[in-house]
């Protein structure tokens, strides 16, 4: 029996039983469409994350921590076994670190920060904020937006860097009804002194003058509180304020005691990694890793919400892949009551020269067609969901896109063909066990039926 | 004779029904040659449609064997006996067994179908074989819109339309009028001569055992005696008075063949 006939034979008998036909391929239409919407929630939420992740900042960039510097914190002497094995594990991070790091496979490039007690004056505003101290030749790679000016140099005097927050923190010490509003202090065009410390007893010292050239952007929150600042000259304002105020400074003692473990000291507390592409930020990271450092980018988070997103679509789809299920004891029910029906048919089929195989090939077409036609109208119907929930439920957000994109469902193409795919060999599995059991149908019994 | 076709050896069947045993067939033993038209008469309960279903392989014997071309029938798989009945077997029914669904032309053409002719080859072989049987203005309509006497004429056509060496057919007029039944069993006696087909009729009416070369009596499972007749009896005595009298059908027979 050739395929064509088989095929013609078949819709014609699917078109015989019209009425059971069209409720059956119904049930697969549900049920396809509601595995289809399901899972285009899922990716319609994931994607949506990658867009609000990129908002965030970059998602090529690592973070790495430092160790934490058991030298120069406080580590009671008594603990000097742990003290001892944690001296050999720590890798500390350095120049020749950062160099190392950039010699790895897709790294474009590495910084160091390292953030250092301060404060800032300006006039009889003084604000709290931290120096992050960086190399500023490097400074250019990051890629920092700006708002206003441009980025500091070298060639200036001390010149720095503001987070858009931290040109805001400025706040009146004296003033007693503080009400939480900053006042608007032009730091380009105020003279802004700053302290290499916090940590100073009731007179206030002599602080020095700094450049701001800029401001970052505000749509950036990644470096909204810090204060940049070229490391060399920040390491040698330091230096010379702690030569000045020797004296009166609490912090000598600290200070001695770190120097004799300096061979192993933490340049930086913080080194970022720019990845040239997404899918090889994991690797690199894991190889940060395997040095002896905490790292962290906005991928673990993206691979955080994929898992989670995962099992959701799981949920959602095997919400869905249950309706499909029970389509497809539909199409079993249906096809068994159609053996019943042409029983008779069936035997004299077998006995004027019907081989096995075609009659299970029949049963079968009939029971893919039926997921495959019900297939085709799920995935139709689920393109018109997946509009009016785009439409409906993006609309009533607004325009302000605060809830994310507009998209909430999305169906790739691959979604739609292998649900396409999918119902089909349902249908299949489904009409298998009629098939077979149309072939072991004893054709003399089926001729004498009525 | 010429060639032996079928050749039933020691055949017993017996059907259990609850704890009772019942003998169908006690021990049959007969051969059919090739070209011949043969007539299992008996009467109901004889014995003599399980006799033609194990022949057909519809059925499995409970002892001895059936041998089809000197091959072992009962041996068969069921997946076997399909292809073997397909290729070498046709079978008309007394209830005709038309497929309603089906135009007349449609259902001539089926067993084509399985043997996978094109659409066209199998429209043109079925139309031939319906204008053998007279019922060349009758090609669209559906069994439910012809009379027995037309049903059982696609029924034969059915069963001659891929020429197979054997045609069983069980009680062919058992549903007919005389006048109808004598019509369809010249057709029959007409189309297996003319290719040297053999057919196996299982009856319970005396008249058409008289279109047989070979008659075999059957009671109570058992084999009584078998009657041969010439082949030019049987044609001086039934077939040339009828075509006499039905001059018309043998029209259509004539300009289609």
């Amino acid at each position: 029996m050739s395929n064509i006939d088989l095929a013609i034979m078949g819709i014609k008998n699917l078109l015989r039983r019209k009425a059971r036909t069209v409720l059956t391929v119904l049930g697969v239409i549900i049920g396809t469409a509601a595995i289809v919407v399901m899972v285009s929630l899922g990716l319609g939420m994931t994607k949506a994350f990658e867009q609000q992740l990129e908002e965030y900042g970059s998602l090529t960039m690592i973070t790495v921590q430092a160790n934490r510097d058991y030298g120069s914190m406080m580590v009671s002497s008594s603990d000097s076994s742990s003290s001892l094995s944690s001296e050999k594990d720590k890798v500390v991070l350095d120049d020749a670190m950062i160099e190392s790091v950039e010699s790895m496979d897709h790294v474009k490039f590495a910084i160091g920060f390292k953030r250092f007690d301060s404060k800032f004056f300006a006039g009889r505003y003084e604000s709290w904020s931290n120096v992050k101290a960086v190399d500023f030749n490097k400074l250019a790679l990051m890629d920092i937006e700006l708002s206003e000016g441009v980025l500091p140099t070298l060639e200036g005097h001390n010149e720095v860097l503001f987070g858009f927050q931290a040109s805001k923190e400025f706040y009146d010490p004296k003033s007693r009804n503080y009400n939480g509003q900053s006042p608007e202090i032009d730091i380009f065009n105020t003279k802004i002194e700053m302290i290499p410390t916090s940590n100073y007893s009731d007179k206030r010292p002599r602080g020095y003058i700094v450049t701001p050239t800029g401001i970052t952007s505000e749509k950036n929150w990644d470096y909204a509180w810090d204060i940049f600042m070229d490391y060399d000259t920040f390491e040698k304002i330091k230096k010379e304020f702690d030569r000045k105020n020797k004296n009166n400074n609490n912090d000598t003692n600290k200070g001695n005691s770190r120097r004799k473990s300096q061979q192993k000291e933490n340049k930086y507390d913080e080194m970022k990694v720019n990845v040239d592409k997404i899918d090889n930020v994991q690797e690199v990271q894991e190889k940060v890793k395997a040095l002896g450092f905490e790292a962290y980018s906005l991928t673990d988070a993206l691979e955080q919400q994929k898992k989670s997103s995962g099992l959701m679509q799981a949920v959602l789809g095997g919400i869905g892949a249950v309706s499909l299920f029970i389509a497809a004891i539909g199409i079993t029910n249906t096809m068994v009551m159609s053996i019943y029906e042409r029983t008779k048919e069936i035997g004299v089929m077998k006995v004027i020269g019907a081989e096995l195989r075609d009659i299970k090939r029949l049963f079968l077409f009939e029971a893919a067609m039926i997921g495959f036609i019900g297939g085709v109208f799920g995935v139709l119907v689920s393109f018109g969901a997946s509009f009016l929930i785009n439409t409906v439920l993006s609309g009533m957000n607004g325009d302000s896109g605060y809830y994310g994109p507009q998209m909430l469902s999305d169906i790739p193409v691959w979604l739609a063909i292998s649900a396409l795919g999918f119902s089909t060999i349902i249908g299949l599995l489904a009409g298998y066990y009629p098939a077979v059991r149309a072939t072991r149908l004893s054709a003399l019994e089926a001729i004498r039926t009525d | 004779m010429g060639e032996l076709i079928i050749e039933v050896k020691d055949l017993r069947k017996v059907y259990k029904i609850g704890s009772e045993k019942v003998v169908a067939l006690n021990k049959i033993n007969l051969s059919i040659y090739k070209g011949e038209i043969c007539c299992i008469l008996g009467t109901s309960g004889s014995g003599k449609s399980t006799l033609l279903n194990m022949m057909a392989g519809l059925e499995k014997p409970t002892k001895g064997s059936i041998e089809i071309k000197s091959v072992g029938i009962e041996k068969m798989t069921e997946k076997q006996l399909a292809r073997f009945r397909q290729k070498h077997i046709g079978f008309i029914f007394q209830s005709y067994n038309l497929l309603g669904a089906l135009t007349a032309l449609e259902n001539v053409a089926m067993p084509l179908i399985f043997r996978g002719f094109s659409k066209i080859n199998r429209e043109k072989l079925a139309r031939k074989y319906l204008n053998m049987v007279g019922l060349k203005d009758r090609y669209k309509h559906r069994p439910t819109q012809m009379s027995g006497g037309q049903q059982q004429r696609v029924g034969i056509a059915r069963a001659f339309v891929g020429t197979p060496e054997i045609i069983f057919a069980d009680e062919p007029t058992g549903n007919l009028d005389t006048k109808t039944s004598i019509e369809v069993m010249h057709i029959m006696w007409k189309m297996a001569r003319e290719k040297q087909q053999t057919i196996v009729i299982v009856t319970h009416d005396p008249e058409v055992a008289l279109y047989a070369d070979k008659v075999i009596h059957i009671r109570d499972g058992d084999i009584q005696k078998i009657d041969n007749r010439e082949n030019d009896d049987v044609y001086e005595k039934y077939i040339l008075p009828y075509e006499v009298q039905y001059d018309e059908h043998l029209e259509d027979a004539k300009v289609s063949t």
